[in-house]
């Protein structure tokens, strides 16, 4: 396509030249001034590249469409190409990522309960007043519990750092017996807590707290 | 008194070339002079824009073009008009008089004039 533009263009200009010398010559044998008249020539004559470009496009047109045409599918083709080069990287690096996770030592299932943490000491050495901390937190375990430092709900959560990636925050159930084993079921919803809609919850010895788990 | 040069009706150039054509074989600069000749130099053409509508009629077949040797024996593209440009000329000339004449008939009529 270059190569036939190329030669359009040089015929076309030897056609111009060939007009521009021929009206030249027609006016200085009028009398006139031969700059003068090769100015006035090329003045009757207008732009010589729109010519050019009208010439090519009248002989070209449709090759020069294919061509332009040419050009987007192969960019189109480059951007999907590169498109799917970069999802097969980050999938690849999530599967290396998941493998890694799945490797550590303590992990049942990912994003779920966490690692054992020496945060949190085996239950076996889980000596007097406790708190069990289950479901969708980092660390679910049984928390000492101390007269003297009241815990909340909130510094429990914090201590097992933080919900699991599925928690359901809004549903977290308390069960506390009382000295006869009767228990009494406390529903709460963090979000209550944290926009100061509700006290945090004061946890007393022996508390069970739950926190659900959901993808939805 | 020089007569008023008028720009050419949109769409008329290249009948106009067609009917250039039909003296003989000519490079485009003879043709730009016919042109302005025949019109008592009344009818108006940018020179250039006469090229681009010569390619576009050789690319569709009405004339054909070749190098040959001009009058002062210097190369240059000779323009000749083809069978198929000969009946495009017949169809262009008929539809344009069928205008023409059409304009003129509106023109001529006698419309009382809407006064205010």
């Amino acid at each position: 396509v270059r190569a036939r533009r190329r030669e359009i263009e040089a015929e076309v200009l030897e056609e111009i030249g060939f007009h521009l010398d021929l009206a030249t010559r027609e006016s200085v044998d009028a009398g006139m001034d031969p700059a003068a008249a090769r100015a006035e020539a090329e003045r009757r004559f207008g732009s010589v590249n729109e010519v050019l470009r009208g010439c090519v496009r009248a002989q070209m047109g449709e090759a020069i469409m294919l061509q332009k045409m040419n050009f987007v599918l192969v960019a189109l083709l480059l951007a999907a190409v590169t498109f799917v080069g970069v999802i097969l990287v980050q999938v690849r690096d999530e599967t290396a990522a998941l493998r890694a996770a799945l490797a550590a030592p303590g992990l049942a299932s990912p994003g779920l309960a966490a690692p054992a943490s020496a945060a949190v000491p085996p239950p076996e050495q889980v000596r007097g007043p406790t708190v069990s901390l289950l479901g969708s937190v980092r660390r679910p375990g049984l928390y000492p519990y101390d007269p003297r430092r009241p815990l909340t709900l909130t510094k429990l959560i914090a201590q097992a750092g933080d919900f699991g990636q599925f928690a359901t925050q809004s549903q977290i159930q308390i069960t506390r017996r009382d000295q006869a084993g009767t228990p009494t079921f406390i529903d709460v919803d963090f979000g209550d807590i944290l926009a100061g809609d509700r006290p945090d919850v004061r946890l007393e010895d022996g508390d069970l707290v739950y926190v659900p788990e959901s993808v939805f | 008194m020089p007569k008023k040069k008028l720009d050419l009706v949109p769409g008329t150039l290249e009948l106009l070339v067609l009917k250039v054509l039909t003296i003989g074989p000519m490079h485009g600069y003879a043709i730009t002079r016919r042109l302005a000749q025949t019109s008592e130099e009344v009818v108006r053409v940018e020179e250039g824009s006469l090229y681009p509508a010569l390619h576009r009629m050789a690319k569709r077949g009405w004339i054909t073009a070749e190098w040959g040797a001009s009058e002062a024996n210097r190369r240059a593209k000779f323009y000749r008009l083809t069978a198929r440009g000969r009946r495009q000329l017949e169809e262009k000339q008929a539809a344009w008089e069928r205008m023409a004449g059409a304009i003129a008939r509106v023109l001529a009529s006698a419309f009382a004039e809407q006064g205010a």
